[in-house]
């Protein structure tokens, strides 16, 4: 085993030395400012905290409401905006945002990296989180109350005929902004675990909670583009009279299913999104308060990659009762059931990994075990919710308000606190209090444990989600009881949850590097770390370096070669090719809806009204300019300036001209009475090319960036991968373009 | 009353769901008592005491790995036979007829029985222990219809008809819901479910076709001049009257059902009053405004309604 340390090169640690003590001081304003990737995971946990503190409220408010029969405690509106947003809060700006900070301020250093791959796009990313909460809540302030609609705002109740004020349209606006920090805080994250890794830090010997938020990262950047090209569509329709979602009276019209497609599409897989971090979690956690390797690291690893892609297979068992039809029914009922298996493997491979430790029943231990059980018990409901035969029954029903809530709550929910009394100490230099720990613990398991329980039952007793009030009917009432009183014990438990943090950060027990005896790279350095993270890494050969450090009589099983190297692709490339997958999501949806409507010719304007010679014109000077800016790359490289920006320009003109042809035949469709609320061909057409066009213009703008960046006499040779960047993008519009043209030009000619 | 409940099936459909829920929860609890069995046995075993020492560190096994996944593809394997099977049991195609339409409205229910053309809202009659193939359609939002006790539930979709069986083995009234949120009064969006003798369901089905009665007394005849001359023909249709609007529900026959606005109240004449007077106070966001009648205009309105029988 090699026993040198890692010493990082001087001239990293010198920024936290060079402030006195007076600019420090000034510096602690730089919380508003910072693109340290500890200080803004922090931040997007007291995010998350706030909006947890509005979300809980909200359900206290649902508890009391429902607490008795014919309970006249709130107007059915007001009822019906507090459940969207308490769904909508718990989700987009609790769970993503909690789960993101940890990933933020834990991923970096797991790795022995000194920051996030691009921390500037990292505030970016967060900074968009309460953006897109005062966005979601200024409907309230804008006088039209909140959104009610549900969290997956079902059409047609979510458009304008019947949610004709503007409350919609925040929420609709909320998560898109919420969708785009989503997205690039997973670019950053898998840029940050594809290039910044430590030496020694192989795939392979990855800590699993930065190996399962690598996948998940995967997830995110594919599921929410698809949510954000389903708002676009709602907003069209909302804002343009356009009819995706919208069936007319006799006359075509769009489709209501086709936004659960959409929805749902994006909307499983946000469930593994928010699961797979705390399944990263638990992996971690479990081992070492069982003292004990995790047991199976490749089947938990490669059962999360399992998840990622079967995730993307099994949205419509959220829609065994609209009426899809036997096959479509039995096809997302046994993919549903498969991803239950990856699932289930996980669970057992925890349990495992408590055989035969010792297990250390200290806080966040015990809430890894009450999560386990839990988890199980969600597990089983899930599967039961797969059964079509079984969901018809149990669907929209508080059973499945139970299930959802014991995955959300029973597990993830239980999983943050196991993360937040296990990293705090990390993060902040002092230990939580661990009898007010377990004091919120017990509370916490029994407050969940009799809300949501109970409801199982109330589900098959046949009561309904969503409703402000119920009759008296045989059960309802007392259990409906039961589980409100169940919700006082869960605040008393987040009350005394609240209180330890503040208190120990005073007057907590310091927790030196390491106080847990843990094995991965965040506790072998200070706590809470220094600004450049590490001073010196201990060697890497084994999935537990600190294990090693601390046992050099039994080390783990080398993982690969001692020595082996490590590759490191450019953070800039990894990144563009990212976010042009993200893409594929975005206009992936828009090109299905294209071609769904367009399947049958729509009563009105049809693809005839298309000019394809001038079109093939304008396509060829697109296509063009991918060899354009392939040769200022190639001038780029051979060190020609002057060749560069001419061809820099070449491919500027050529954009140019493809934009100006498609804003002629714009022009020409509206002169003829042809807009984008005209029938279902013209908005999906004006969508789809309207959204492509919007995306060449960026990309000029990206070229002129670099034309400038060049004729400046500024473009040296370390620019060269940004401009890789570029061009990929670039080319990847031309591709897109391909795409649009077969459809919508081509494609009707063939006919 | 019967209480609504999934697991209380009165019809071979709802039976069958039944019968595979058993299933499921059997091997679902086996499941869950195995792993919580092994988490307990770990905590009575496995506890850390001062002074231990590490553990062995066992790292895998594959060979369990790969057993304990290929077991719950077996069992999966049965549940989705079980499940295929069952679907077929509770749901067979449709019938080329519909014997029962029903529209979801916000917040109510129209049933209109196409062979016979009698068109009611609210309260559905069935002939007991004969499958009804039924038609579900919607006019504005999403809805969803759930008899928890005889059939599962299926979603209305605007410009998407579905279709479901309905059959109860015995007499009785069953309670009936919407699921699926559409607004402001989903609460409030449920109906009953009449199953009686078929001799009685065909004397239902009679008089619901019968046009309304002129009425015979003064103060009825000055509800019924009322209601033609009021904006409530916009809405509702009065069979034998100049109403004929389908927007809201039909009143041929308002006096003989049980409940008013979609299961809020019991049909008494104080209710259809209170209901009259201001429907918002009643059912707060109903799509009825309040006509500020007097108090002359709700007793003549009340006895012509009373004679809607």
């Amino acid at each position: 085993m090699n026993g040198d340390t890692i010493t990082l090169a001087p001239g990293v640690g010198a920024g936290a030395r060079i402030l006195s003590d007076a600019k420090r001081e000034h510096y602690r304003l730089a919380w508003l400012s910072t693109v340290d990737h500890k200080r803004i995971g922090i931040l997007y946990m007291l995010t998350a905290l706030v909006f947890f503190v509005i979300g809980g409220i909200e359900a206290i408010f649902i508890r009391i409401q429902l607490a008795v029969p014919n309970n006249t405690f709130l107007h059915p509106d007001t009822y019906n905006q507090i459940f969207t947003m308490h769904g909508t809060t718990m989700i987009f700006l609790v769970a993503m945002p909690v789960l993101f900070g940890f990933v933020n301020y834990i991923l970096p250093l797991q790795i022995g990296a000194r920051d996030m791959a691009f921390p500037r796009l990292n505030a970016f990313s967060f900074w968009l989180v309460p953006l897109g909460g005062i966005l979601l809540h200024f409907s309230v302030l804008s006088g039209g109350g909140a959104p009610a609609v549900g969290w997956f705002a079902y059409a047609p109740l979510s458009e304008t005929p019947y949610s004709s004020q503007n409350n919609v349209d925040y929420w609709a606006l909320a998560l898109f902004v919420l969708g785009i920090g989503s997205v690039g805080t997973a670019i950053n994250i898998i840029a940050t675990v594809v290039s910044l890794r430590a030496p020694g830090m192989t795939m392979r010997r990855l800590p699993l909670f930065t190996w399962i938020n690598f996948i998940n990262a995967f997830i995110v950047v594919a599921a929410l583009p698809v949510l954000n090209a389903g708002l676009v569509m709602l907003l069209i329709d909302r804002r343009l009279d356009a009819h995706f979602f919208l069936p007319l009276a006799g006359n075509g019209g769009g489709s209501p299913v086709l936004w659960q497609h959409i929805f749902w599409a994006f909307g499983h897989p946000e469930v593994y999104i928010l699961a797979l971090p705390a399944f990263g979690m638990l992996s971690e956690i479990i081992p070492v308060f069982s003292r004990k390797p995790i047991f199976g690291y490749e089947f938990v690893a490669a059962s999360s990659v399992a998840i990622a892609l079967l995730s993307f297979g099994v949205w419509a068992h959220h829609m065994f009762t609209v009426g899809m039809g036997r096959t479509a029914d039995l096809f997302f009922a046994i993919s549903s059931m498969l991803i239950a298996i990856p699932t289930g493997v996980k669970v057992l491979n925890w349990t495992a990994t408590m055989i035969g430790g010792r297990l250390r029943l200290q806080t966040p231990m015990l809430f890894c075990i009450a999560a386990l059980i839990q988890f199980t018990c969600a597990g089983l409901t899930g599967i039961s919710h797969a059964m079509p035969a079984l969901d018809w029954q149990t669907k929209n029903s508080y059973f499945l308000v139970a299930h959802f809530h014991f995955v959300a709550v029973g597990m993830i929910v239980f999983v943050i606190l196991a993360g937040v009394q296990y990293w705090f100490p990390k993060m902040s230099g002092r230990m939580l209090s661990e009898r007010l720990g377990k004091w919120s613990f017990w509370l916490m398991v029994i407050g969940f444990n009799m809300t949501f329980v109970i409801q199982h039952f109330l589900g098959y007793a046949g009561m309904p989600r969503r409703v402000y009030t119920y009759p008296d009917l045989p059960g309802w009432t007392w259990m409906n009881l039961v589980s409100s009183f169940g919700a006082v014990f869960m605040t008393a438990a987040s009350l005394v949850l609240v209180y330890n943090i503040v208190l120990s950060l005073f007057r907590g027990k310091p927790a030196g590097d390491n106080p847990w005896n843990a094995w991965t790279l965040e506790w072998a350095t200070t706590s809470p770390p220094p600004t450049e993270n590490f001073h010196e890494l201990p060697p890497i050969c084994s999935r537990r370096p600190l294990w090693d450090v601390a046992n050099p009589d039994r080390p783990d099983e080398v993982v690969g070669a001692v020595d082996e190297p490590i590759r490191l692709p450019d953070k800039n490339k990894t990144s563009i090719l990212v976010f042009i997958f993200s893409e594929i999501g975005f206009f992936g949806v828009l090109i299905l809806a294209y071609l769904y409507f367009n399947a049958r010719p729509q009563p009105g304007p049809g693809p005839q009204e298309l000019n394809l010679f001038k079109t093939a014109i304008f396509s060829v000077c697109l296509f063009a300019s991918s060899l354009t800016i392939w040769r200022a790359e190639v001038s780029e490289r051979r060190s020609q300036k002057g060749a560069m920006a001419a061809w820099l320009a070449a491919t500027v003109v050529l954009g140019g001209i493809f934009i100006g042809g498609q804003g002629m035949e714009y022009y020409d469709l509206f002169r003829s009475g042809v807009n984008v609320s005209t029938n279902l061909f013209a908005t999906t057409f004006f969508t789809l090319t309207g959204f492509h066009g919007l995306h060449v213009c960026m990309g000029l703008i990206a070229l002129l960036i670099m034309l400038g960046l060049t004729l400046a006499g500024d473009f040296q040779r370390h620019h060269s991968t940004a401009l890789t960047a570029v061009g990929y993008y670039w080319h990847f519009v031309d591709a897109v373009w391909v795409a649009v043209l077969t459809v919508v030009y081509i494609l009707p000619h063939l006919r | 009353m019967s209480s609504l409940t999934s697991l209380d099936p009165q019809s071979p459909q709802a039976r069958a769901i039944y019968d595979l829920n058993n299933v499921a929860w059997v091997i679902f609890g086996l499941i869950f008592a195995a792993v919580t069995g092994a988490i307990i046995y770990s905590l009575r075993k496995y506890r850390w005491r001062e002074g231990d020492a590490e553990p062995r560190q066992l790292a895998g096994n594959k060979k369990v790995e790969i057993i304990w996944t290929a077991v719950p593809f077996l069992i999966v394997l049965v549940l989705f036979i079980l499940t295929a099977r069952t679907m077929s049991i509770a749901d067979p195609p449709a019938a080329p007829e519909p014997d029962l339409i029903v529209v979801g409205h916000q917040w109510w229910w129209e049933a209109r029985y196409p062979k016979t053309g009698a068109i009611v809202a609210n309260e559905i009659h069935l002939p007991v222990g004969r499958p009804f193939s039924v038609r579900l359609e919607a006019t504005d939002v999403l809805h969803e219809f759930w008899v928890a006790e005889l059939a599962r539930k299926m979603t209305t979709v605007p410009g998407h008809p579905n279709h479901i069986w309905l059959q109860a083995d015995k007499t009785g009234t069953y309670n009936g819901i919407c699921s699926e949120f559409c607004g402001t009064q989903h609460a409030w969006m449920r109906f009953l479910l009449v199953a009686e003798a078929p001799e009685q369901f065909e004397a239902w089905q009679q008089t619901q076709l019968r046009p309304a009665p002129a009425p015979t007394d003064d103060l009825a005849a000055h509800g019924l001049a009322l209601f033609q001359a009021s904006s409530c023909i916009n809405c509702h249709a009065i069979n034998g009257t100049a109403a004929t609007a389908r927007v809201a529900p039909d009143l041929t026959h308002i006096a003989s059902r049980r409940q008013l606005g979609a299961g809020i109240v019991e049909n008494t004449p104080e209710n259809l009053r209170r209901w009259l007077k201001d429907p918002q106070v009643v059912k707060p966001g109903v799509k009825m405004p309040n006509y500020n009648f007097t108090d002359e205009q709700l007793a003549q309105l009340g006895a012509y309604f009373k004679t809607l029988q």
